[in-house]
């Protein structure tokens, strides 16, 4: 069982990671950029 | 489930017909050749899907929630909105009615006056500046918005992000739908801006004798994403009054009771920034709310900040910046913010790299570098 008399560990926030997405640029110039989550 | 948004730089400011960006895309769910503005929210309706049109500073955008399995439905609304809208007379002066009216109701309001005198101090004659008067409505006319509508919507000025179940069957669907049958305008549309001028006065009291809060914004030009100063000024921006327990909040809210919240931040646009602190207080102490909002500054500038601060502002930071990606649909958001400011991804390990290694002097030295009282703009609306 959990131990709720100690507070949980602190840990720092070194680094975050972002998606980054994918990119077509279609012939009239418009640019499309895709993030891909898949199904949720 | 996926989020599309159609991106376009806004168009180069004309002073003498201010609201076309604004109008053309605010009325673009208003109706096409083929659709009537009703048809257009019937049809995304029945899919269950979602429409919005967005007007910022810098670009405008429709985004589309939709059921993937609809998109072949609920596409071709949005490409007959983007290609095709004919701002209906009739249409147009309702939207120009309610828009007076929102007006009228917006202008009772202190925060309000306030806002939009500061962005014209700051801002000048430009799209940034621009507070829509009364008469400004009466230079929308429906031949200069489907003008406006042709140059602007068009592919090579427009950016498509698509965010969530993003298959293969999503993206041909969308390339098709806007590729090679949706066709640039012989004239390239003309998105530069004119140079942000700020104004000579510096001071503006807007007196309202019946105030019960005075609004105060005060502020000045500043950096933008672009600056490397910007991550540690933000850090100091959030010591001053970017968080709940920030100094300006302890002070003149928790302390003096001189308010129910007051807040100072960064604004980032393409063409330049602005540094500012907003509040609205009682207007019988709205002098010694200034006094206060002057002394906290002065103190960033001479004392260093406790480390113990200092942690506590960094782990808020850090924490929503993590706290702000909750799924696929914000890591797009973080993306438009560097891509429209010509960053890469670097900026965001800049960013963090910044927020966890600032020192107190650092932070200082930010307050001296970009907090100049003398330089400051104040506008007071109420009571002084």
């Amino acid at each position: 069982m959990t131990d709720r008399t100690t507070a949980p560990e602190f840990k720092d926030i070194d680094h975050i990671e972002l998606i980054k997405p994918d990119h077509i640029e279609l012939d009239n110039g418009c640019n499309i950029f895709s993030f891909n989550s898949g199904d949720q | 489930m996926v989020r599309i948004e159609w991106i376009f730089s806004n168009l180069r400011f004309d002073p003498a017909k201010p609201l076309l960006n604004v109008a053309v895309n605010t009325m673009l769910t208003e109706g096409t050749s083929i659709l009537s503005a009703s048809q257009i929210a019937d049809q995304i309706d029945f899919y269950g899907a979602f429409l919005q049109v967005d007007y910022g500073y810098d670009h405008s955008q429709v985004t589309l929630y939709t059921l993937n399995k609809h998109l072949s439905s609920t596409l071709p609304v949005i490409k007959d909105i983007l290609t095709d809208s004919i701002f209906p007379e009739s249409e147009l002066e309702t939207f120009i009615r309610n828009q007076q009216q929102k007006l009228q109701v917006s202008l009772q309001k202190n925060d309000i006056v306030a806002r939009r005198a500061f962005n014209k101090a700051i801002y000048g004659d430009t799209i940034y500046g621009l507070g829509a008067d009364f008469d400004d409505y009466k230079t929308l006319f429906r031949d200069d918005m489907l003008w406006h509508f042709k140059q602007m919507y068009q592919p090579s000025n427009c950016t498509i992000l698509i965010a969530g179940k993003v298959d293969k069957k999503a993206l041909e669907l969308l390339t098709i739908s806007f590729g090679s049958d949706w066709i640039n305008p012989t004239v390239e549309a003309n998105t530069t801006q004119p140079e942000l001028k700020a104004a000579y006065e510096h001071l503006y009291f807007i007196e309202k004798p019946a105030a019960l809060q005075s609004a105060i914004r005060m502020g000045l030009p500043s950096i933008t994403r672009t600056h490397p100063d910007f991550p540690a000024l933000q850090v100091m921006n959030t010591v001053l009054g970017g968080y709940f327990g920030s100094r300006l909040m302890a002070n003149i809210r928790e302390d003096k009771g001189y308010t129910y919240g007051i807040g100072s931040g960064i604004s980032s646009l393409k063409k330049g920034g602005a540094l500012f602190i907003a509040t609205e207080v009682g207007a019988d102490v709205c002098k010694a709310a200034i006094t206060e909002i002057e002394k906290e500054i002065n103190l960033l500038k001479t004392e260093l900040v406790s480390e113990d601060e200092l942690s506590l502002v960094r782990n808020y930071m850090l924490g929503s910046l993590l706290g702000s990606l909750e799924n696929v649909l914000s890591h797009a958001d973080k993306f438009k913010n560097i891509y429209f400011s010509g960053l890469g991804y670097e900026y965001y390990d800049q960013y963090t790299q910044v927020i966890r290694s600032i020192t107190a002097e650092e932070v200082l030295q930010m307050a001296n570098k970009y907090l100049d009282l003398d330089k400051f703009y104040r506008v007071i609306v109420g009571k002084y």
